[in-house]
């Protein structure tokens, strides 16, 4: 903005004065004499009228009475054209005649009249308004004209970054894909040699192999997670009522160790539904579910049991476990991408499980969190909105 | 006359040499061929080129196909095929490492029979290719292949 004042500032400002005899507009000159305007000649209506072609005019101070179009004549084609329709004129008119009257039938603004002979100081303080009047609109269209530029500019950074989004998931779609084909060449190998040739090696020797495939499988494990946390990221979460109960219970039906014969998951029924996107939920309560019966102490069976709280549109899902619990120094940074609590030997994981949940759950407009305590089991919850009144 | 084959369209030599001993743990004794691009299968399914001999590349009963192919992308060769005027029926089974949703939508939309995603273990591919021969070598029917004396039944 201060540029466009400084430029605005420095432009003169053009004024066309009419009159058909050279000594009035000599008057004129001198009592306008400012390095701040730009006075144009036109000595008749006609010269007038052509000047106002080739450039733009802040103001025209117009004699009445002129051989020819008069100046009231020519005021009138002046106010018909659309791109001179708002130039101010300052009429000059002879002493004791009707010009007045005829002057006050304009309605337009910007219309004004000095009567003869001319007064120079009112004259100068008339001319500094409109020159004022003229300074501020230009100030207005350039800054306009600066936002409707800043707008486009903006709209073409945001189609790039579009693009460059856009760009970075086929790239990372792509590494993944080519990161997966080894991998799968290394464990499909290494599972043929334990499989056909183990006799050929010693207990070291198959003890090396068995490490190749868990240390294959841990990173199919976490490329398969980061595709999944940057869908969560990027993916459009369509809201709609989401039945937990089902939803808990086909999850449970589908991993093995959330089956009864490994571990007891038990629903306080009935679950509020909720308003979620079905296939982040399904991710989020999975990851719950799994994490609470792995990290649990060796020869314990198990249990996570969910239930609800609803208050005030809220539904509050909580998800209990029995495990080794987390200790209160750990718990703030749980939920960040590749936080790990424990060894890959302790207990296997990639540290993205909590990562997805938050994001997920964040993206669907709850929130998450947990209460724990070392050796205590945890109580993880994630509130949503109840989709029972929509 | 040989046995109408399985065409298997895969770029990744390990994964090929997987797929072959898949087959062979699963007792799956049907002849197998091996395009390695797209362009390579579509040489091989117009006879052209290498493929010229009929009685050594006869026409395939089944393809596999990889999504993403060299040269001409899986898609590509699936939009080919059944645009096709003739055997352009022939199931076409997508076994990719692929698990985008678009993929997914759009192979189904261009006429794929059946999308399956490369498992990393060797065990869960037996299991898969086991189960390609029960389903489409034991269960399913398709019409016969046009430009071969007999109509090939598979199995």
């Amino acid at each position: 903005m201060t540029e466009i004042s400084k430029n605005t500032m420095d432009q003169p400002i053009n004024i066309l004065i009419v009159d058909d005899r050279p000594e009035n507009l000599a008057v004129l000159e001198s009592i306008l004499d400012d390095p701040g305007y730009r006075l144009v000649r036109a000595e008749s209506a006609e010269k007038a009228l052509l000047a106002l072609v080739v450039e733009e005019f802040a103001l025209l101070i117009l004699d009445i009475r002129m051989p020819g179009m008069s100046g009231i004549e020519l005021a009138q084609v002046i106010k018909e054209r659309k791109k001179t329709a708002t130039v101010p004129i300052i009429f000059l008119t002879a002493h004791s005649t009707g010009d007045q009257c005829v002057l006050e039938g304009y309605d337009a603004g910007g219309v004004d009249y000095l009567q003869k002979p001319v007064h120079p100081a009112i004259l100068r303080s008339k001319v500094a308004i409109f020159a004022e009047l003229h300074r501020k609109s230009r100030e207005v269209v350039l800054a306009n004209r600066a936002l409707l530029a800043e707008v486009i500019e903006r709209r073409r950074a945001e189609e790039q970054l579009r693009e460059t989004v856009q760009e970075l998931e086929a790239f990372s779609y792509s590494i993944a894909h080519d990161m997966r084909a080894p991998l799968r060449a290394m464990q499909g190998f290494s599972g043929i040699l334990i499989a056909e040739h183990a006799a050929g090696l010693d207990d070291t020797g198959r003890g090396y192999l068995q490490l190749i495939v868990g240390a294959a499988r841990r990173m199919d494990t976490l490329i398969v997670d980061i595709l999944n946390y940057s869908r969560v990221l990027r993916s459009e979460l369509k809201l709609q009522p989401v039945n937990v109960e089902d939803l808990i219970y086909e999850i449970a039906a589908t991993y093995p160790d959330l089956h009864a014969d490994r571990a007891d998951i038990t629903v306080a029924s009935p679950l509020p539904r909720v308003l979620a996107n079905e296939a982040a939920l399904t991710q989020v309560v999975s990851n719950l579910l799994g994490n609470g019966v792995k990290f649990i102490a060796p020869g314990v069976r198990p249990r996570v049991s969910v239930r609800s709280e609803e208050d005030a549109g809220v539904v509050r899902l909580w998800f209990e476990d029995n495990g080794i619990g987390i200790p209160q120094h750990s718990q703030g940074r749980l939920f960040d991408i590749f936080t790990r609590l424990h060894l890959s030997e302790e207990y296997e994981g990639t540290g993205i499980g909590l990562a997805i949940v938050r994001k997920a759950v964040e993206r669907m407009g709850g929130s998450v969190g947990v209460e724990s305590e070392e050796g205590q089991g945890s109580r993880f919850w994630v509130q949503l909105q109840t989709a029972e009144n929509s | 006359m040989n046995e109408s084959p399985i065409l298997l369209v895969e770029d990744d030599a390990n994964d090929a040499f997987f797929f072959q001993r898949a087959m062979k743990e699963a007792d799956f004794t049907h002849p197998l061929q091996v395009a390695r691009d797209g362009t390579e299968a579509i040489d091989y399914l117009t006879g052209t080129g290498a493929f010229a001999d009929r009685a050594q590349f006869p026409l395939p009963c089944l393809i596999v196909l990889d999504l993403n192919l060299p040269r001409q992308h899986g898609l590509e060769v699936l939009r080919w095929i059944r645009g096709r005027d003739a055997n352009n029926t022939v199931p076409v089974v997508v076994l990719t490492s692929s698990t985008s949703e678009r993929d997914l939508r759009e192979a189904y939309r261009d006429g794929a029979n059946s999308y399956l995603n490369k498992p990393s273990d060797p065990d869960e591919l037996v299991a898969l290719v086991s189960a390609l021969k029960g389903y489409w070598f034991g269960l399913n029917r398709v019409p016969a292949l046009r430009g071969l004396e007999t109509a090939a039944t598979p199995g």
